[in-house]
C-alpha cells in the first residue's frame, strides 16, 4: 500500500437529494477546497462504479477517494454501501463519512461498528450546516488518503 | 346375663311368652303367697329379664289387643319421655302423632280381625311423639305375643334421627355434587374411576356408566400419560395438587383446557384409597387469554409501526428543511454579493459575476426552495390521506370483483395502453369489504405493476382469485422489474419508494392499502424476484365479519 498525497482526493457523495449535495459542494468550495467532486443518485449508483460494473463511470485505479455517504437512499441505503465497503479488501481503506439529517443514537453507532471515519449529522441551522462541511473540508485537506488499487 | 345377651330377639320373645309381663308396681309389690322356692327361682329369672330389658338399647313397649301399653322399659321411656308410671294403662297411640294416632286403633283392630298385617313382623320407619311434642324418626319392629287366653303386641323402637340427619346430609351433598358444573370424579389409588357426577359428563362426553370401572387415563392426550402417574405418586404421599392447568380429551377426541384439583381420599382412620378430583373448563379464559395476548402482539406491532413512521416522517420532513434554509442562506450571501458589488465603483462591476448570481445561483436557490416547500406539502398531505383513512366510515358490503375490476382497468385504460401493457383477469371469487377502498386497493396494485415494468419485455398482469375456507385470495402478478428481497419488506414502509427519480409518487400507495387491508381484517403480502416480476396477494373476508 502507497501512501500518498500527491494526487488530489477525488471526493464521492452519494446523496439521493440533489439540493442537499448542491449545499455541500458549494460549501465545500467556499471553505478553499478545489477537489473533484463525484455525484451519485443513489447507493446502487456509487457501488457500480467502485465495483466496476454497469455502464456507468468506474474508478480508476492508484486514485485516492473518499467517500460522503448519505444514510437514507432508496434500494440500497448508505449503511448498506458502507458495509459492502468495509467488506471489501480493497475499497476498505476508502475514508467514509456518513451524512444524515437524524442523529438516532443506534444509527450512530451501527455505521462507527461496520467502520465508518465520521459521522455528521447534516443540521436544519444553515450555519452549523456550513460550518460542519467546513471542518469536514479541512479534515479532507489533512488526511492522508491511500491510493486503491486491485480488481 | 351374658347369657341372655346372646339370645337372638325371637328367643328373648320366646321367654317372654313365658312370663306374665305385668306393671313394675305390680313387681315392686311381689305377693307373698309367691314366696315358694320354686316361685323365688321363678322371680329371679324375672328380675334378670327385667334387667336385661331395662339395660337394651332399644326402647320394648308391649300392649294388649286394644293399644293399651302395658309395659315401657327404660330406653323407651327415656326416648318418649315418659315414665312407665304416666304411661302404662294409657293407649299407645299417644305415642304418635296425628294423623297416625288416629289410624292406630283401626290397624290393630283390622289386624285382629282380617290377620293381615302392615308392620308385624316386618319392622318399617315411623314417626313417634315425644312427652315435649317433639315428634322424630324411629325404627320400629313389632312382634306378637300369643298368651294363653290373649295376645300382646311388642314394639321394639329405635330413635333414627341421627341416621336420619346424617342421610339428608348426604342426599344434600349429592345434590350439590350433580348440580355443579365442574366435574367431580373419584378414582381409586390405580386410577380407576369410581364415581362420576353430571358436571363430568357434560365436560367430558361419557356417561356416568360409561366412565366408572374405567381407567381415568382414557381422558389422557398421548403426550400427557406421565402427568396422571405423578399426580397420583403425590396422592400416594397424602398431597393434593390444585388448580393444576392441562388438556385432556373428550369422549369425541377434542381436547379440551382444564384447571383440576386432586386431593387424596381416606377412610375414617386415614387409610389413604384413592382420589377425588374437581374439574373446571377453563377454555373460555384460556381463549380470553390467548385472544389478550394476541391483542398486545398487535398492540406492540402497531406501536412499532408508529415509531417507524415517526422516524421516517421526521427524516423526510428534515430533508427539505435543510435544502429551505441552505438555499435561502445561499440567497442571502447572493443579495449580499450584489449589495456589496452595487455600492463599489460602477466601473469595477464584473458583469460576468453579476450575470451568473441572477441568471444562476438565484434562480437555483428559489428552485430548491420552492421544490422543498413542495415536497413538505405532499409529506403533510400524505400523512393526512393516511390518518383519514384510519377514521373514515366502511361500508362493508359483498363485493362481486370481476365489474369491480373491469372499472379499475377501464379507467386506467390510457395509462396502460401507454405502457403497451395487457392486462388478463380471470374469473374471481365474491368477497366482502367497503367497494371504494378495496377499488383503491387493486387499482393501486395494478398501477404499480404497470409503473414498475420491465424494459425488456412487454408488460403483462394476470388478475386471479381463489377461495379457501372463509377467505378469498387474490393475486396481481405482473413481470416487472421485481422487487429484490432485501426490499420486500420495506416496500410497505410509508414514504418509501422504489425508484424515486424514475416514477410519481409519494411512496403512500402500499402504505394505505396496508392500511385498507388492515381495517378489512384482510391482509396483503408479496412474493417477488428481481427481474422476473412480483405477485401481490391479497386476502380478504368472503362474509362481512363481525368486528
Amino acid at each position: 500500500m502507497v501512501m500518498s498525497t500527491k494526487g488530489e482526493i477525488v471526493i464521492l457523495i452519494a446523496e439521493d437529494d440533489a439540493g442537499h449535495a448542491r449545499l455541500i459542494e458549494k460549501n465545500l468550495s467556499r471553505a478553499g477546497l478545489r477537489n473533484t467532486i463525484q455525484r451519485f443518485e443513489h447507493g446502487q449508483a456509487i457501488l457500480d462504479f467502485l465495483f466496476r460494473r454497469g455502464p456507468g463511470p468506474h474508478r480508476v485505479d492508484d486514485m485516492p477517494y473518499l467517500i460522503l455517504l448519505d444514510i437514507r437512499m432508496p434500494q440500497v441505503d448508505g449503511v448498506e454501501v458502507l458495509r459492502q465497503v468495509k467488506a471489501d479488501a480493497d475499497l476498505r481503506r476508502i475514508p467514509v463519512i456518513m451524512l444524515t439529517t437524524t442523529d438516532d443514537p443506534r444509527e450512530v453507532e451501527r455505521c462507527h461498528d461496520i467502520g465508518c471515519s465520521s459521522y455528521i449529522v447534516k443540521p436544519v441551522d444553515y450555519e452549523k450546516f456550513a460550518e460542519a462541511i467546513k471542518s469536514l473540508g479541512l479534515y479532507i485537506s489533512l488526511v492522508q488518503v491511500p491510493e486503491v488499487s486491485g480488481k | 346375663m351374658t347369657e341372655y345377651s346372646r339370645m337372638s330377639k325371637a328367643e328373648l320373645i320366646a321367654r317372654l311368652q313365658a312370663l306374665e309381663i305385668r306393671s313394675p308396681k305390680e313387681t315392686a309389690q311381689p305377693s307373698p303367697t309367691r314366696q315358694t322356692l320354686s316361685n323365688t327361682a321363678l322371680f329371679d329369672s324375672e328380675e334378670r329379664l327385667r334387667a336385661i330389658l331395662d339395660t337394651a338399647v332399644e326402647g320394648i313397649i308391649t300392649i294388649d289387643e286394644r293399644g293399651i301399653i302395658e309395659s315401657m322399659n327404660r330406653a323407651a321411656e327415656k326416648l318418649f319421655g315418659y315414665s312407665s308410671e304416666e304411661i302404662v294403662g294409657r293407649n299407645v297411640s299417644t305415642l304418635m302423632p296425628s294423623p297416625y294416632r288416629e289410624a292406630h286403633d283401626g290397624y290393630i283392630e283390622k289386624y285382629v280381625r282380617t290377620g293381615h298385617a302392615k308392620i308385624i313382623g316386618i319392622g318399617r320407619e315411623v314417626i313417634g311423639l315425644r312427652k315435649n311434642g317433639e315428634v322424630f324418626p324411629m325404627d320400629l319392629a313389632v312382634s306378637e305375643v300369643r298368651l294363653a287366653n290373649r295376645r300382646l303386641f311388642t314394639g321394639f323402637v329405635r330413635d333414627i334421627t341421627e341416621r336420619k340427619e346424617a342421610e339428608k346430609r348426604l342426599s344434600y351433598y349429592a345434590a350439590i355434587v350433580e348440580s355443579t358444573e365442574d366435574a367431580i370424579i373419584s378414582q381409586d389409588l390405580s386410577g380407576i374411576i369410581t364415581s362420576w357426577n353430571k358436571g363430568a359428563e357434560n365436560l367430558f362426553g361419557y356417561m356416568r356408566e360409561e366412565a366408572i370401572g374405567n381407567p381415568f387415563a382414557m381422558l389422557l392426550p398421548p403426550d400427557r400419560l406421565a402427568e396422571e402417574e405423578a399426580i397420583l405418586a403425590t396422592i400416594r404421599k397424602g398431597l393434593s395438587v390444585e388448580r393444576f392447568e392441562t388438556v385432556r380429551k373428550r369422549k369425541d377426541g377434542k381436547p379440551i383446557d382444564i384447571s383440576v384439583t386432586t386431593s387424596p381420599l381416606r377412610t375414617p382412620d386415614g387409610t389413604i384409597v384413592g382420589a377425588s378430583k374437581v374439574a373446571r373448563d377453563i377454555t373460555d379464559r384460556k381463549r380470553a387469554e390467548e385472544k389478550l395476548a394476541a391483542l398486545a402482539h398487535t398492540l406492540a406491532e402497531k406501536n412499532k409501526e408508529l415509531e417507524t413512521i415517526v422516524y421516517i416522517a421526521s427524516h423526510d420532513l428534515r430533508s427539505p428543511l435543510v435544502n429551505i434554509q441552505g438555499f435561502s442562506r445561499e440567497l442571502s450571501h447572493a443579495c449580499e454579493t450584489l449589495r456589496a458589488r452595487l455600492n463599489a465603483d460602477v466601473k469595477e462591476i464584473d458583469r460576468v459575476e453579476l450575470k451568473r448570481l441572477l441568471d444562476e445561483d438565484i434562480p437555483e436557490a428559489l428552485e430548491y426552495i420552492q421544490a422543498g416547500v413542495t415536497k413538505i406539502d405532499s409529506l403533510l398531505a400524505g400523512f393526512l390521506r393516511y390518518s383519514r383513512l384510519g377514521r373514515a366510515a366502511m361500508k362493508v358490503e359483498k363485493l362481486e370483483m370481476n365489474p369491480l375490476i373491469d372499472a379499475i382497468v377501464q379507467a386506467m385504460e390510457f395509462q396502460i395502453k401507454h405502457a403497451g401493457a395487457k392486462v388478463i383477469v380471470s374469473e374471481l371469487p365474491a368477497c366482502s369489504g367497503d367497494s371504494t377502498l378495496i377499488s383503491q386497493v387493486f387499482s393501486n396494485l395494478i398501477e404499480n405493476a404497470v409503473k414498475y415494468r420491465s424494459p425488456n419485455r412487454p408488460c403483462e398482469v394476470q388478475i386471479s382469485g381463489r377461495v379457501e375456507k372463509d377467505t378469498a385470495i387474490y393475486s396481481v402478478r405482473d413481470n416487472g422489474i421485481g422487487i429484490a428481497l432485501e426490499h420486500q419488506g420495506k416496500v410497505f414502509e410509508i414514504f418509501h419508494r422504489l425508484n424515486p427519480g424514475d416514477s410519481e409518487g409519494e411512496g403512500l400507495g402500499l402504505t394505505i392499502t396496508q392500511r385498507i387491508m388492515e381495517r378489512h381484517n384482510g391482509r396483503i403480502w408479496v412474493e417477488s424476484a428481481t427481474d422476473k416480476g412480483s405477485t401481490f396477494f391479497v386476502s380478504l373476508p368472503t362474509m362481512p365479519q363481525a368486528k
